[in-house]
């Protein structure tokens, strides 16, 4: 703890990476934060290189990252299976819809839509917990049951024909539109975001939600929430309450879910009951298994690289998206069950450990 | 207020356990019947009885994994009967389970970390995981994945993580099983080292070689109901016991 | 005469939302019950037997015989599917599950490829049944007695025969089966095909009376989930008593709410329960 007067700011670097690193995630070297450096380096300059049609699309990407952020914590990290997180995206992005419909030409108005979607998703999944994780279901009934509420939302928002809900159409099948896009700042000092604001905005949003969660999961509640992941029964004896820290987690991370739900209808100015449906409710399942489920740059990696290649497979043929995705689910599930980054990541660490022990087996060799 | 004495007690010494009349049934089954426990601050108690006496139930009763048909239970003291688990461990007791419950895939330092943090924080927490990994000896493996410890160091793990939230009252559920005689004869000094650190022990155990070792007094549990109590030379000497014994291992042989 | 048609109804509308629960949920439930695995695709098997079913109709086959193809398809697909893909995670439950949705993805979107986007159906067969100013499909009547005889079919195959001899030792303690000479890796491959079967007759079953489209499933896979939550692992009492009371609850609530009232229903019915039933209706049946 002794502080290097002479060197405050490396003083200060290695405080903020003691914060940032721990056993709980991956990626704690010196290395790996150049790396870093240089990937939100490119994520912040080339907007000044490209079109607009592009950013609007990576901003669209960003936020599915956020939405398997989400996931990666709940489930990776708790062990809860929240199949049905798309659930509480849907219900960000409606109620974001909705209010900002309804706040339209309230300045400011946006903003109040966002935060109502991020606590309207946090009660609706406090509800939803609080039966399951103070009932003490199994985990088999949680995934069912998640799943379920989310089909049912789905079927739900597909009668919404002829429903208004504040100045909001809701549309049955043909979804909201004419959504508001993000307004920041307030009264005089009020401007709409255009595309390329947008995407640095949803951007710094992500390195921040990255990073926040990296604190958050080598803190003491990273440690408690794989202590209940592996083990309930032995974490609850060491005098933690885990529906409790369960309930909390599930509905923090659906509160996420919630938020980058707003995102995305303020990014489309439009959503639809599909948000809720089977297909879209297996997207964050198949970024965090092929990404690594106890990771975070798993699933940022599996996520970003499986929707920019699902956008490129529609524009070959529509339909064969999701053949693909099926495909990958199995196959992954099948040969890579802990996902495929960690797989990568095992891989380089054995050939250079190999490596390291061809190198010393000669130099052996040359003694002998 | 926890300093209270126990009007029901003969001696001064205070009462860290206590369960009054305490019975669990399931369905038809009494698997504990009315039992009347103490167990005085700082002592080292064995629990031991045939398969079936109850002992496991006991535990469970007392952790508050099961919730009691009928009777009390009392801890430092306090009324805690109606208690989640977690709360009464809040309170000062611990469990080693009876089957091995390390976090498999987490490192041996992991494992530690998790039942320190709920009560230290900081240097303090860093400071009392290397002292636990000094005491078992696995400090040059704390990167190893607990699964991939050999079933007597994860044994030993297990029982510093117990020890890791300083409890009161420590509960120890057959901690030897499966290991070597060598084995359960140092788990048997560890044990001692911890009561004489003032930590007031209640071990229930089938290895009665473990009891002579490190028991102060020995309860023995048949058919729910409390047998019999007294020193370890007393209950080794009582033909009673060894006939619930027998007669139990002939029914189960049958 | 009011009172008697309103009980009619009633109870008509009751028995057909007990029928398509049971039907939904009861080769879920066996395969969850014995093997302790959720199929995913349970849907997309429920949608090949509807297809399959729809073929022989088409064919020339009566509508029953037609339906027992539609089994027997789905059966042999779900062989297949075992052999291939469940058998190489029998001790990896979410995997599992995760491994199966990804299987539903793949059959929605050849079936659509292949098929288009809906199927020739079936004629609703048997005509109405009439009482004063009430009518409604006798179909949906026999949908119910049909899922009563389903129950009726899986008990006796799981009391009497050798396979549910092995099927229910496995259940109980899958080690202790193995031990006593089980071959645990026959029992559930066995399970899983005729968990199949009955998914396929289910979907036969339910192919008069919906449009035969590729996400067809994903209708039934809900009334599925509930159905086995609220039942729980015990295959006949469970299953049958949950569709029972869900039934129970989802008729009056369609009556007063529409059709989506009544599936918001069987929903919060369902999240309602866990929180004293964590396992199910089995957990009371099995209870001491």
């Amino acid at each position: 703890m002794t502080e290097d007067v002479t060197d405050e700011s490396t003083g200060r670097i290695a405080r903020v990476r003691d914060l940032l690193e721990g056993q709980n995630t991956l990626g704690n070297s010196t290395k790996f934060w150049y790396g870093f450096l240089v990937v939100v380096g490119v994520v912040f300059v080339y907007p000044l290189f490209t079109n607009p049609y592009i950013l609007k699309v990576n901003t669209n990407y960003f936020i599915w990252i956020l939405l398997a952020l989400s996931l990666a914590v709940v489930w990776g990290y708790t062990g809860i299976f929240n199949f049905g997180q798309t659930a509480f995206f849907g219900v960000g992005g409606y109620t974001f819809g909705i209010v900002g419909i309804t706040l339209i030409d309230v300045t400011g108005g946006t903003n109040v839509a966002i935060v109502a979607a991020v606590v309207v998703a946090a009660i609706a999944s406090a509800l939803l917990g609080y039966f399951m994780f103070y009932g003490e279901i199994s985990g088999l009934y949680v995934a069912i049951l998640t799943l379920a509420v989310a089909l049912t939302g789905n079927l739900i928002l597909t009668r919404t024909t002829n429903t208004t809900i504040g100045a909001a159409e809701l549309g049955g099948n043909n979804g909201i539109t004419g959504i508001p896009s993000l307004t920041l700042g307030a009264g005089p000092m009020s401007f709409k975001l255009g595309i390329t604001v947008q995407y640095y905005l949803v951007a710094a949003l992500l390195v921040a939600t990255y990073l926040g969660l990296r604190i958050l999961l080598n803190s003491y509640y990273g440690y408690v929430l794989l202590a209940i992941r592996e083990d309930e029964d032995r974490t609850r004896m060491f005098g933690y309450d885990v529906r409790n820290l369960k309930l909390i987690s599930f509905s923090l991370t659906a509160s996420l879910a919630g938020f980058a739900g707003a995102l995305y209808a303020a990014w489309g100015n439009f959503i639809d009951p599909s948000i809720m449906g089977l297909t879209l409710a297996s997207l964050p399942i198949i970024w965090v298994t092929v990404g690594g489920r106890d990771t975070l740059i798993g699933p940022i990696v599996a996520a970003y690289a499986l929707q920019s290649m699902s956008t490129k497979l529609s524009t070959v043929g529509s339909g064969y998206t999701n053949i693909f995705l099926g495909a990958v689910f199995v196959l992954v599930v099948l040969f890579f069950p802990d996902g495929l980054i960690p797989a990568i990541v095992n891989w380089w660490e054995d050939r250079k450990q190999g490596a390291a022990e061809s190198d010393s087996r000669r130099s052996a060799e040359v003694d002998a | 207020m926890t300093s209270r004495e126990q009007p029901t007690s003969e001696t001064d010494e205070r009462l860290i356990l206590e369960t009054d009349g305490l019975t669990k049934r399931f369905g038809g089954l009494t698997a504990v019947d009315d039992v009347d426990f103490e167990l005085p601050e700082g002592e080292l108690r064995c629990l031991i009885g045939p398969n079936g006496a109850g002992k496991s139930t006991f535990l469970k009763l007392v952790t508050g994994a099961h919730s009691p048909t009928s009777g009390t239970v009392r801890f430092d003291g306090e009324d805690i009967t109606g208690l989640e688990p977690h709360d009464r461990v809040r309170r000062g007791m611990s469990l080693k389970f009876q089957q091995i419950s390390t976090y498999q895939a987490l490192t041996v330092e992991q494992n530690l970390r998790v039942p320190t943090q709920r009560i230290r924080s900081g240097q303090e927490a860093t400071d009392r995981v290397e002292e636990l990994l000094d005491i078992i000896g696995l400090s040059d493996r704390r990167t190893e994945r607990a699964g991939s410890l050999a079933h007597g160091d994860q044994q030993w793990l297990e029982i510093a993580m117990a020890m890791a939230t300083d409890p009161k009252l420590l509960l120890l559920d057959e901690p030897t099983a499966g290991m070597t005689v060598e084995e359960t004869q140092e788990t048997g000094e560890l044990i001692q080292d911890l009561v004489d650190e003032g930590v007031t022990i209640l071990v229930v155990e089938h290895d009665i070689n473990l009891v002579r070792q490190i028991a102060d007094r020995v309860t023995v549990l048949h058919q729910g109901r409390i047998f019999t109590e007294g020193t370890v030379e007393e209950i080794t000497a009582d033909e009673d016991v060894k006939r619930i014994y027998l007669g139990k291992a002939a029914e189960g042989s049958a | 005469m009011a009172v008697v048609e309103e009980l009619f109804r009633f109870l008509v509308l009751m028995l057909s939302f007990f029928g398509t629960l049971a039907l939904a949920g009861i080769g879920l439930a066996i395969i969850f019950g014995i093997m302790g695995i959720i199929n995913f695709a349970h849907g997309e098997f429920i949608m090949i037997g509807a297809y399959s079913t729809s073929m022989a109709y088409q064919f020339g086959l009566p509508l029953i015989a037609a339906i027992g193809v539609g089994g027997l398809a789905t059966g042999v697909f779900g062989l297949v599917v075992e052999r291939l893909l469940i058998r190489h995670m029998y001790d990896r439950l979410i995997d599992t599950l995760v491994a199966t949705w990804g299987l539903s993805l793949i059959l929605t979107q050849v079936v659509r490829i292949q098929f288009g986007g809906s199927f020739a159906g079936v004629p609703v067969p048997f005509g109405t049944f009439q009482y004063g100013g009430f009518s409604a499909s006798m179909y949906k009547i026999v949908l119910g007695f049909a899922a009563i005889a389903l129950f009726a079919l899986a008990y006796v195959i799981l009391m009497y025969t050798d396979y549910g001899l092995q099927a229910r030792a496995a259940m109980q303690n899958k080690d202790m089966a193995r031990s006593l000479g089980v071959q645990t890796d026959r029992v559930y491959m066995l399970t899983f095909f005729f968990g199949s079967v009955l998914s396929g007759v289910a979907g036969g079953l339910f192919a008069p009376l919906t449009v035969l489209t590729p996400s067809m499933g994903s209708d039934y896979i809900v009334k599925a989930f509930v159905t086995v939550i609220v039942g729980g692992a015990n295959v006949i009492v469970g299953t049958s008593g949950a569709a029972l009371s869900l039934g129970f609850i989802q008729t009056p609530a369609s009556q007063i709410f529409g059709t989506l009232g009544g599936r918001v229903a069987l929903l919060v019915t369902t999240i309602l329960i866990i929180r004293i039933l964590p396992e199910g209706i089995s957990g009371v049946v099995t209870r001491d």
